[in-house]
């Protein structure tokens, strides 16, 4: 009877509402609020600001003015506002917007997946039953309590899963689902979401394409090869932008994280643990036991068991360093996939994929009972676990609600706008009344120019040098859009308070990059300059996105033959719709005519170059080492100094890479109080470690720049560190496997100590 | 399934929807006084007074590690806006505001009006 009704969309939609607004009831009544948790400032102020955008200044929201000093709104790839999500912001508010938002991703992500079920399941009921747990899962709920609205994106995944399938099966409409699903997504600020979709993407073509009809598989890869085509072109408004902006600040993400099958089962079954303001591992995938319990009774063939292999595919790399061969590791080998941060987020296709085989079990396993009466009890009790299984995802939700800590955004806006010192914890609190927020994180570094000021007397003045020649008065500001009046006895440079980027272009003069800030040079007389932000990367991508609807709509009304779309007929036209939009890609790139970002240029965390030039290298007045390890890497010289006033040391290396150089190394930097001085009294310490990957702040060892002298700068806080003489120790190694210190060849003139060299001797009070 | 059953079901999605819909619009936030200039000149002496000590901590915690000393140095201020706001039972709009036009008036080098660019820690996982 369930099979009956879960094949029609209206009770699908009917439960599936019904699911999610028991979600989203315990937190509707605070709708209106903020959640307070740190990351929700500046993603939170993406949204707001857009919306803002629009209904104030009655502007596409193309610059951010708001925060870091300016940047461009649409190459931010933690923005969201490129999705069609921004009509609910638009209509009920920043705030109300995110918990409906959340509430109709919810209800596409049960669909979804039962749609993407009963591609291999032909049990309506079975695909029903299961298709709710993936869409409530733990991470959700652990991406609301931390205000990542943009994971919902993920709710997207099952759709796009369901259009590779159905392109491999040569439906044009898969290509449709997949690439327009996936554009969403990326447009939903789910761009690190990407590459997790690229590895569940690749399995479901490959495991989509051999299971077609060995004769059908050359027109399944060319349709699949299509669908990759339009998921990029579609999304290109957005990629370009983001890609432009990556590769001006470039993120670089450390670190050996792994976690071990105990954390991963504690991830999936335990009860979400909240402390301390935020979540911890166990429980923030929750699918619970008994959903895996019968997805692990659905692996029982042979179907089943190719399932589960691409579930343990995930599991591994969920595992992250952990594994001895980490698949991880290998991975993130990958341009693409190096800044992955979270292997655990692998869980999330491990979820889909082990719903599949829960489907199976529900499926499959009554249907083994000896008579009717024992298939029924069967089907009953596999039912009722599911059902328990949502309770308790639901159930998880409320513990969130009461954790969170909410706040109040003021309702008001200024139009006016100056740059204030800002706070980037609090940032939501500047924009309402016209403040930008130069106080900045980001995920990635963010190209800020060190002349942003938050206490100037005006926003737009005259740069230095030609201070005294006339007056420069604003007319009208907007995001995109600043007007000045210039009153000058010659020409000048008018300087503005926010950062430059390609796009600025300007109605007098010549705009420029003044260090970082936007700048235009004007001439002498009276002039009204209006300065405007247009990015070429996002217009450009818009184009290419706009014909790669066209080219998918051409070939969808084509398509409706199955199969049709590469007959001999048909090639030339299939293939000018999708290589059309790469045309114009092309041609657009070529002509820009915005400047390039200059290339970023690599600094220590306390801002000195991370590179000596060469012509400077004789300069350097550390005292010499030459120490050589097995690793090549050599540390040529190196300086400690301190204890200052906190008791902290500066530090500064100076290594140069003579050879290929393994990712996974590191270099341990070890400060140790000499044995002989007694005993170290309670509460000091007489070790600490400043060991790291990324050196001047820039490089893995293994991307320093070969033959060049990198400089390493840092410090170290030895404020729990027993008083006496402290020696400090470089050697190197890897950050995974365990595989102790390289060997060390030479000290040079320094002295050697279990394979390391020492670079200082400090004497702490 | 007959018609009358999918009219039901789809009255049911439809409803819950505007129910959703209408739950999250209703939902309101207290209104919060406004400090006026000479209250909030007041609240900004307050942030002011503990910025020395803000940057010495932060100093401490991230030697030779100019973002996250600025970084720190917010953090500690975000906490003692939020208590200062609460304390006065004014928004932090209005204490975040206070700071600014503190700074706007007696511009100084020591007050972290300047921009240490965004550079964050390369581990954070």
């Amino acid at each position: 009877m369930l099979s009956r009704y879960a094949s029609h969309l209206s009770f699908r939609l009917a439960v599936f509402a019904l699911l999610a607004a028991a979600l989203v009831w315990p937190i509707l009544p605070d709708a209106a609020r903020i959640n307070e948790f740190r990351d929700v400032h500046h993603l939170f102020l993406y949204e707001k600001s857009a919306i803002d955008t629009i209904r104030h200044f009655h502007e596409l929201p193309l610059w951010n003015p708001y925060y870091c000093g300016g940047f461009d709104a649409v190459g931010a790839p933690q923005t969201r506002f490129v999705s069609p999500t921004l009509l609910l912001g638009l209509w009920f508010g920043a705030e109300r917007a995110e918990i409906l938002t959340v509430f109709f991703f919810v209800i596409i992500g049960m669909e979804g997946t039962y749609r993407w079920l009963r591609l291999r399941t032909p049990d309506s009921a079975a695909a029903f039953l299961v298709a709710p747990i993936f869409a409530l899962s733990g991470q959700f709920a652990v991406a609301y309590f931390r205000g990542w609205i943009q994971f919902y994106g993920f709710e997207l995944a099952p759709w796009i899963l369901y259009g590779i399938t159905l392109a491999a099966r040569r439906r044009v409409a898969g290509v449709a689902i997949a690439s327009i699903a996936f554009a969403i997504m990326v447009g939903f600020a789910g761009l690190f979401a990407t590459p997790l979709l690229a590895v569940a993407g690749l399995m479901e073509g490959l495991r989509s394409l051999f299971a077609q009809p060995r004769n059908e598989r050359r027109r399944s890869l060319l349709m699949l090869l299509a669908t990759m085509s339009f998921m990029l072109t579609i999304a290109f408004v957005r990629l370009w932008p983001v890609a432009e902006t990556m590769l001006s600040a470039p993120r670089i993400m450390a670190g050996a994280p792994g976690h071990l099958p105990r954390a991963l089962l504690a991830s999936l079954a335990a009860q979400l643990v909240l402390k301390d303001g935020n979540t911890d591992i166990d429980g923030s995938f929750f699918v619970g036991s008994a959903f895996l319990v019968i997805a692990g009774l659905g692996a029982q063939s042979k179907k089943g068991l190719g399932v589960l292999a691409l579930v343990f595919i995930c599991l591994w790399l969920a595992a992250g360093y952990s594994p001895i061969v980490s698949g991880f590791a290998l991975l993130r080998r990958v341009p693409m996939f190096s800044a992955v941060r979270y292997p655990e987020r692998f869980l999330w296709p491990a979820m889909l994929f082990a719903s599949e085989l829960a489907a199976y079990g529900v499926s499959r396993l009554p249907l083994q009972a000896p008579s009717k009466r024992w298939r029924q009890a069967a089907r009953v009790i596999l039912a009722g676990a599911l059902a328990w299984t949502v309770w308790t995802e639901l159930d998880a939700w409320k513990r969130i609600e009461t954790a969170r800590t909410t706040g109040v955004v003021s309702n008001e806006f200024s139009t006016d706008f100056h740059q204030a010192r800002g706070n980037r914890w609090r940032t939501v609190h500047f924009e309402s009344i016209g403040l930008g927020s130069l106080g900045c994180y980001e995920t990635h570094r963010l190209a800020q120019s060190r002349l942003l000021r938050g206490d100037l007397p005006q926003e737009e003045y005259l740069a230095p040098n030609d201070a005294a020649a006339g007056t420069v008065k604003r007319v009208s500001w907007s995001p995109n859009h600043i007007t000045v009046h210039t009153n000058l006895t010659k020409p000048a440079r008018v300087l503005v308070n926010q950062n430059w980027a390609p796009g600025w272009q300007s109605t007098v003069g010549q705009v420029q990059n003044h260090e970082g800030l936007l700048a235009v040079d004007v001439p002498e007389g009276e002039h009204d300059v209006t300065l405007g932000f247009r990015a070429w990367s996002t217009m450009g991508g818009a184009a290419v996105t706009l014909s790669a609807l066209l080219g998918l709509g051409f070939l969808l009304v084509r398509g409706r033959h199955k199969g049709k779309l590469f007959a001999p007929a048909h090639r030339v036209g299939t293939a000018l719709a999708i290589l059309g939009p790469w045309v114009i890609a092309g041609a657009a790139y070529a002509a820009s005519p915005d400047p390039k970002w200059p290339v970023p240029v690599q600094s220590n965390p306390n801002g000195t170059p991370a590179l000596v030039p060469v012509a400077e290298e004789a300069l350097v007045t550390a005292p010499k080492i030459g120490a050589t390890y097995d690793v090549p890497i050599v540390v040529e010289a190196a300086s400690v100094v301190g204890p200052d006033a906190h008791n902290s040391l500066a530090l500064e290396l100076y290594l140069r890479r003579t050879g290929m150089v393994a990712r996974s190394t590191t270099m341990f930097v070890h400060f140790e109080r000499r044995k002989d001085q007694g005993p170290i009294p309670k509460e000091k310490e007489g070790f600490r470690n400043a060991d790291h990957q990324i050196v001047g702040g820039s490089f893995f060892l293994s991307d320093m720049p070969e033959g060049r002298l990198v400089h390493d700068a840092f410090g170290t806080h030895l404020g729990k560190g027993a008083s006496g003489i402290w020696d400090v120790w470089v050697a190197f190694g890897h950050v995974s496997g365990n595989k102790g210190r390289e060997r060390l060849v030479s000290p040079g003139t320094s002295i050697e100590s279990e394979k390391r060299v020492r670079i200082g001797t400090v004497v702490l009070p | 399934m007959n018609v009358a059953a999918r009219i039901l079901f789809v009255i049911v999605a439809v409803g819950t929807v505007s129910v959703v819909v209408s739950r999250a619009r209703s939902a309101t936030v207290p209104a919060v006084r406004h400090a006026d200039a000479e209250e909030r000149k007041r609240l900004a002496a307050r942030v002011a007074q503990h910025e020395a000590e803000w940057n010495q901590k932060a100093a401490e915690d991230f030697p030779q590690d100019s973002w996250s000393q600025r970084d720190a140095f917010h953090n500690l201020e975000s906490g003692f806006v939020n208590d200062v706001a609460k304390g006065a039972g004014v928004g932090m709009e209005d204490v975040f505001r206070g700071v600014d036009e503190d700074l706007h008036e007696h511009p100084s080098k020591n007050r972290n009006a300047d921009v240490v660019p965004c550079k964050p820690r390369p581990v954070f996982d």
